[in-house]
């Protein structure tokens, strides 16, 4: 079995993600893939941690179930009290929008709305007023030095712009699980240099746990406490 | 979600595809304005049909006729016998002949006849106001021994009321049983009465009126000779009736040989045919004129009733009770009773229970509830068909909605990707996309209201001016009806077929997999 690298076994409360023998099979025409076995780890309140992997390791796979956005084929995971295996579509929706903050690496911005609308997007959803949410969203933009540009719509932000403003929407909702997948994988060193340093900023005032998925060791390793490996859907 | 957000939401992805939505829109705004004209006209027809039907109270009135039964009830069953071996088929082609010719030589009788009894009893009966009879006969009137063949009335009802706001001379009768008549301005111009003080001077003069029953012997020998029956008076048919008396001692006259002659005598002294020629039986009564009234004019107000319509203007009308007296002294009317009644009752919804106690009676009738009946359902069934085909356009609209909707979610699955990785529910996205849907509904229906009112415009004037030539309908109404219901009820109609219409493309858009979505982009 893989096992989360941890420095001793910490306190239950001090847990915010759990998962225990996870498994993720995809069905395909000539045999079935295995992006994820037997994968067990523990992430801490407030913790962020790197996991590294080469291409098809599992590392997305695994980020979309933390996220709330796919199921284990089998295994348990436990985030922020809840046992993700459990919840109805409805609940992991609500997951989502609450608990856990995602950053793509393609930003994934509705090119439709402006900076501000898409930052306001997650809270749309939980049905917060206009006017609080309206200033919520320019804190989140102010936040990652994006305020000047709340009202440019994706098109007119740079690739650093465009993940900010993707990082502010990620974070408006104060979560408590941020999920970066690749968050720099398309900008330059400077830029990406940028965004953890929003990231590693941000995580740290709101006592949020980060998970970065990067193949950036070097980088990564600046700013987070821990390192995961994944190989071949295991964690090594 | 807040309501407002979904609305902003649906708007603005309907927004970014404005040629589509337009286009979209287009085919709910054609459908919703055929819908309305169809139900607008079909409501304001109706209103118009039954506003002037109701203008008299005509649907509380029923005309009353005797009852014709089976026509061989009347006939004597030896007179049907078909003698000799035949076929049935024969037999039956055979005996209707028989029947055929019993009626041409003994007419028709009512089966159940429309006496004044039988009247008095109608008028006791539960909700009927009144049962009044209506006289009509044809006769001759006689001013200075000039005669004119006339259909008279008797000033019953309806009829009165509009002759009356007819009258340019003289005054309108008095009592019923009054020995006067009112006479047409016409029928005085065929007399040489033209002028309007001659007109006034007729008035208080005598005209002779004669009702024939039976057949006249001298006037059918004139009429072989093409005489104007109005040149014929009591002298002219003195000299018919002495030339018929002679004319057999004529015969030796003619040019005919010897065996002509007496083919000739042999039959004019042979077997005479029966029951043709009844005795002629002349019914006559001297009267004062009392008034004259004028022939109709376009600009007439519409006294007169629907049922009264079908009853033209006569030159000659007597009070009812002279009417009846004269008619009753034909021993056929005494026989067979009146022609027709009407009975008017105290409710339009007691008509079908009057209707069928007089149906019961073996009575023929007639109302305008039965005509109501027909024109609702002649209406509502035109209404029908197009309503029917408005739907049509309206469903292809909505086929077009659901084309558009399901483009749309496809080219929108990365954005329902991010809402969702963001927190949105299946049913979040479900919403917006009903949403979007019943948006096109309501804003098409809304412009085919728009457009509906401003196309009944000009359609109001052409079917008004289509009704007023018919000439049978002078609505007073707008033809084309906007109730409330209809103006509200065509923009929510087609937002509800519209949110039908993308329930199934909304439910697509639900069900997309946010990470594939995601991963396409």
């Amino acid at each position: 079995m893989s096992s989360a690298a941890s420095d001793g076994a910490p306190a239950a409360d001090d847990v915010l993600v759990r998962t225990t023998g996870l498994c993720r099979t995809y069905a395909a025409k000539a045999a079935p893939v295995h992006a994820l076995r037997d994968v067990s780890l523990e992430l801490r309140r407030g913790e962020k941690v790197a996991l590294l992997g080469r291409s098809g390791s599992g590392k997305s796979s695994l980020l979309n179930i933390l996220g709330g956005l796919d199921r284990p084929t089998s295994g348990v995971v436990q985030a922020a009290g809840s046992d993700l295996t459990r919840l109805s579509a409805r609940q992991l929706a609500d997951y989502r929008s609450t608990q856990v903050g995602m950053v793509f690496q393609s930003f994934h911005l509705i090119a439709s709305q402006t900076a501000l609308q898409n930052v306001e997007l997650p809270m749309v959803f939980l049905g917060r007023p206009p006017l609080e949410r309206r200033a919520a969203a320019l804190r989140a933009l102010d936040l990652v030095g994006l305020a000047d540009r709340a009202h440019h719509r994706p098109s007119e932000l740079s690739g650093g712009e465009r993940q900010r403003a993707a990082v502010a929407r990620a974070l408006v909702n104060e979560p408590k699980l941020l999920l970066a997948d690749e968050p720099t994988g398309n900008l330059d060193t400077l830029t990406a240099e940028t965004i953890f340093k929003i990231l590693d900023e941000n995580c740290r005032r709101g006592g949020v746990t980060l998970l970065l998925v990067t193949h950036d060791e070097e980088l990564a390793r600046r700013h987070v406490d821990r390192v995961l490996r994944l190989q071949d859907g295991r964690l090594i | 979600m807040r309501t407002p957000d979904v609305l902003r939401l649906a708007l603005g992805a309907l927004v970014q595809q404005k040629v589509r939505t337009l286009l979209t829109m287009c085919g709910v705004t054609v459908g919703s304005l055929v819908l309305l004209l169809s139900l607008s006209i079909g409501v304001g027809l109706r209103e118009a049909v039954f506003k002037e039907i109701r203008r008299h109270d005509e649907l509380r009135r029923i005309e009353v006729r005797p009852g014709y039964g089976k026509v061989e009830e009347h006939i004597p069953p030896q007179d049907l016998v078909v003698q000799g071996e035949m076929s049935d088929a024969k037999r039956r082609r055979l005996r209707d002949r028989l029947v055929q010719a019993w009626i041409a030589r003994h007419g028709y009788p009512p089966t159940s006849p429309l006496t004044t009894d039988r009247l008095a009893e109608i008028r006791t009966w539960p909700h009927v106001v009144s049962a009044t009879p209506q006289y009509m006969e044809w006769g001759r009137v006689a001013l200075d021994g000039k005669f004119k063949e006339v259909e008279t009335v008797s000033a019953t009802t309806g009829r009165e009321q509009r002759l009356r706001a007819r009258l340019t001379a003289g005054e309108w009768f008095k009592a019923d049983d009054e020995r006067s008549v009112v006479v047409s301005e016409y029928l005085l111009y065929t007399w040489g009465i033209a002028s309007d003080d001659a007109v006034r001077g007729a008035v208080g003069r005598k005209v002779t009126l004669e009702y024939r029953t039976g057949m006249s012997r001298p006037m059918m020998l004139l009429s072989l000779f093409n005489v104007d029956p109005s040149m014929v008076g009591p002298e002219q048919e003195a000299i018919a009736r002495k030339i018929l008396k002679n004319l057999p001692l004529a015969a030796t006259q003619l040019g005919l040989d010897k065996d002509e002659l007496e083919r000739l005598q042999n039959m004019l002294n042979g077997p005479k045919r029966e029951g043709v020629f009844e005795t002629e039986q002349v019914i006559s009564e001297e009267l004062t004129i009392v008034g004259v009234v004028r022939g109709p004019e376009k600009d007439d107000p519409q006294a007169d009733s629907l049922i009264d319509r079908f009853r033209p203007d006569s030159d000659v009308v007597l009070p009812v009770g002279m009417a009846e007296a004269l008619y009753f002294r034909n021993p056929h009317h005494a026989e067979r009773g009146l022609d027709f009644a009407d009975v008017t009752v105290d409710s339009e919804n007691h008509v079908q229970e009057v209707v069928n106690r007089i149906e019961a009676e073996g009575l023929g009738q007639f109302s305008l509830a039965d005509y109501a009946q027909r024109v609702w359902t002649n209406l509502t069934l035109l209404t029908s068909a197009f309503v029917v085909l408005s739907l049509t356009a309206l469903m292809v609209a909505a086929l077009g909605i659901t084309n558009t909707l399901v483009m749309s979610v496809l080219e929108r699955r990365h954005e329902i990707g991010v809402m969702k990785a963001v927190g949105a529910r299946d049913g979040h996205i479900l919403g917006i996309f009903l949403v979007e849907g019943a948006l096109i509904g309501l804003l098409g229906g809304c412009l085919g209201l728009l457009f509906g009112w401003l196309a009944s415009f000009p359609l109001e004037s052409f079917a008004m001016s289509v009704v007023k030539r018919q000439g049978e309908l002078h609505p007073d109404q707008a033809l084309f009806a906007f109730p409330p219901w209809l103006i509200g009820g065509v923009p929510l109609f087609a937002m509800l077929i519209t949110t039908l219409a993308a329930l199934y493309p909304a439910r697509r858009a639900a069900r997309v997999n946010p990470i594939e979505a995601l991963r396409h982009d």
